[in-house]
């Protein structure tokens, strides 16, 4: 068993490795893959010649490519990514300062789609069991499918218009304070909770019908302990890889929402950072976002493990 | 131990035009401290008999009575189950302990729970350290010894075992029967004993009962059954059992 959790541990670790790598590779060649020059291009056409060869040189590329594949590796591990064009700062200043936001927003509405979709679903698992309450089973499919379809940045548009413009009610914008993260914590979070709720039914109503839960009914248990100790524990595997992968794309989510409420996070910043061709900014915030979708998968497949050795492991 | 009645039993599957009666007008009782083995093809109604006296299916007509009285609605049931296939019917997730533990009366303290839980595993032959052990790391044999231990830790007044050895190997098929009767010999157990396999209620059941299609053909002491048998359909059950297998086990 031992050498089963090993094997798992280096075969993780090294997809982890390669993906990390495939993703620098990636980010680096970015800037040579834009056509023409793209130090021209981050300048525009009026720029004077001196400028651009300045920049250039400023920003290494006038060097043989491996060199400066290095001295990008070599930055990534010492934090040195580079000067903002447009910000005029260092990137890494810019993303200690505006991380911490997307970061809070992203965990925010990963724990509200998660803390919706397992009370919900296994709610409605329950009361909908074996053909009872078709209308109530009806009406929850319905109305998940339209709210998971319903694109986040344009629920936050919906949002800001009833509850900030209409209503009055919550900031239309980022204020600093706790209330302007509720909009914005909502429109992510609400697609992912109806998806998420749907797998928690479908699951919990398969387990219900398992072996383990007849017998707990056998035992005399009340509905209440066979829901919450046998059934739902082995019910949340499929949910929670699902939802693990979610937060991954949750996170990239952001960058929309992020622009709908104004909120000064690193999908504000992108946006701003490519229409400006701050090709620096560009690639340290897609760095950022690809390695916290890969720690993201990490985990998930991690807590997997741990939650069910079986099928990740192979443990008999 | 009690006696177990079952008067006129009827449980009926599906509505309208697919309605399916698996068990109709079901009477059988099984003797205090002994053992009634009900037999039948698979889908003759001996499953949904054995879950109704669980409780675990509601029944549309007729009676189930322990010592004359109806079964209790509250508390832990006194009839208890053994299912057939043990590694699907124990949780994966809980250890083997706690599976027995949620069967122990609520006034055990929480010393004298892990004890009951020693003693148990230690009745059915199973090393008590291994209390922590989840049901993946158990063999089918062992688990349906778990099995065992947990029905008998609700004190139950009868035991129904449903095929309880078809989903073991041959091999371990024998030593769970010999522990099935050791445990009814030394507690004096009421049980309810279902298979499909004659050889194997032979050589457990005093009292048999032959089912098909819902309903009871016939009914009484293993050896009348077995020896003269008065239905037709019996005779045929017993024809086709090889002669290797007419002998007890």
């Amino acid at each position: 068993m031992q050498n089963r959790w090993t094997a798992f541990a280096l075969r993780r670790g090294t997809r982890l490795i390669i993906s990390l790598w495939v993703l620098v590779s990636a980010a680096f060649l970015m800037i040579h893959l834009v056509p023409g020059d793209p130090v021209r291009a981050m300048l525009g056409p009026t720029a004077a010649p001196a400028l651009v060869d300045q920049t250039r040189e400023n920003l290494g590329l006038n060097d043989p490519l491996w060199e400066q594949y290095l001295r990008f590796l070599r930055g990534l591990f010492t934090g040195d990514l580079g000067t903002s064009i447009t910000m005029g700062l260092p990137v890494s200043e810019v993303l200690a300062a505006r991380l911490p936001n997307t970061l809070t927003l992203g965990l925010l509405g990963f724990v509200l789609a998660i803390c919706l979709a397992l009370p919900v679903g296994a709610t409605i698992a329950v009361a909908t069991r074996k053909g009872r309450r078709r209308g109530l089973e009806l009406s929850f499919a319905s109305t998940s499918v339209v709210v998971a379809t319903i694109p986040d940045f344009l629920l936050g548009v919906a949002l800001v218009a009833i509850f900030g413009v209409t209503l009055e009610l919550l900031p239309v914008a980022w204020t600093g304070g706790a209330e302007s993260y509720v909009l914005p914590v909502i429109a992510l979070a609400a697609g992912p909770a109806a998806v998420l709720s749907r797998i928690v039914r479908v699951e919990l109503l398969s387990t219900l019908d398992e072996d383990f839960v007849r017998t707990a009914r056998a035992k005399r248990l009340s509905s209440r302990r066979i829901v919450l100790r046998h059934a739902l524990p082995n019910a949340v595997t499929a949910a929670l890889t699902l939802g693990g992968l979610m937060l991954g794309t949750l996170v990239a989510s952001t960058v929309l929402v992020e622009n709908v409420f104004a909120w000064p996070g690193l999908g504000s910043t992108v946006v701003g950072a490519i229409l400006g061709r701050d090709y620096p900014l560009v690639q340290a915030i897609v760095l950022v976002y690809g390695t916290g979708v890969l720690l993201v998968n990490t985990l998930v497949d991690v807590v997997l493990a741990l939650l069910d050795p079986r099928s990740t492991i192979g443990d008999q | 131990m009690t006696e177990l009645r079952i008067e006129k039993l009827t449980v009926r599957y599906g509505r309208g035009p697919s309605v399916h009666t698996a068990a109709d007008e079901v009477s059988l009782t099984v003797p205090a401290s002994q053992t009634l083995g009900l037999v039948g093809e698979s889908g003759s109604g001996k499953s949904t008999v054995a879950r109704a006296a669980a409780g675990l299916v509601s029944a549309d007509s007729g009676t189930i009575k322990l010592g004359g009285k109806p079964l209790p609605r509250r508390g832990l049931r006194p009839v208890q189950m053994i299912f057939q296939d043990p590694r699907s019917s124990l949780d994966p997730r809980m250890s083997i302990g706690e599976s027995i533990a949620e069967c122990l009366p609520s006034r055990f303290s929480r010393s004298a729970r892990r004890s009951e839980i020693s003693r148990l595993l230690d009745m059915v032959h199973l090393d008590p350290t291994r209390r922590g052990a989840r049901p993946p790391e158990l063999s089918g044999g062992q688990l349906q010894r778990v099995a065992i231990a947990r029905v008998l830790a609700a004190r139950p007044a009868v035991v129904v075992a449903d095929e309880i050895t078809s989903a073991l190997d041959v091999s371990v098929q024998g030593a769970v029967l010999n522990l099935v009767r050791e445990l009814q010999t030394e507690l004096g157990l009421s049980l309810l004993f279902i298979s499909h396999n004659l050889a194997v209620v032979r050589y457990v059941a005093s009292q048999v009962a032959v089912m098909r299609t819902g309903r009871i053909l016939e009914a009484g002491p293993a050896d009348q059954v077995f020896h003269r048998p008065q239905h037709s359909y019996t005779r045929q059950l017993l024809d086709a059992v090889p002669d290797t297998l007419r002998s007890t086990p």
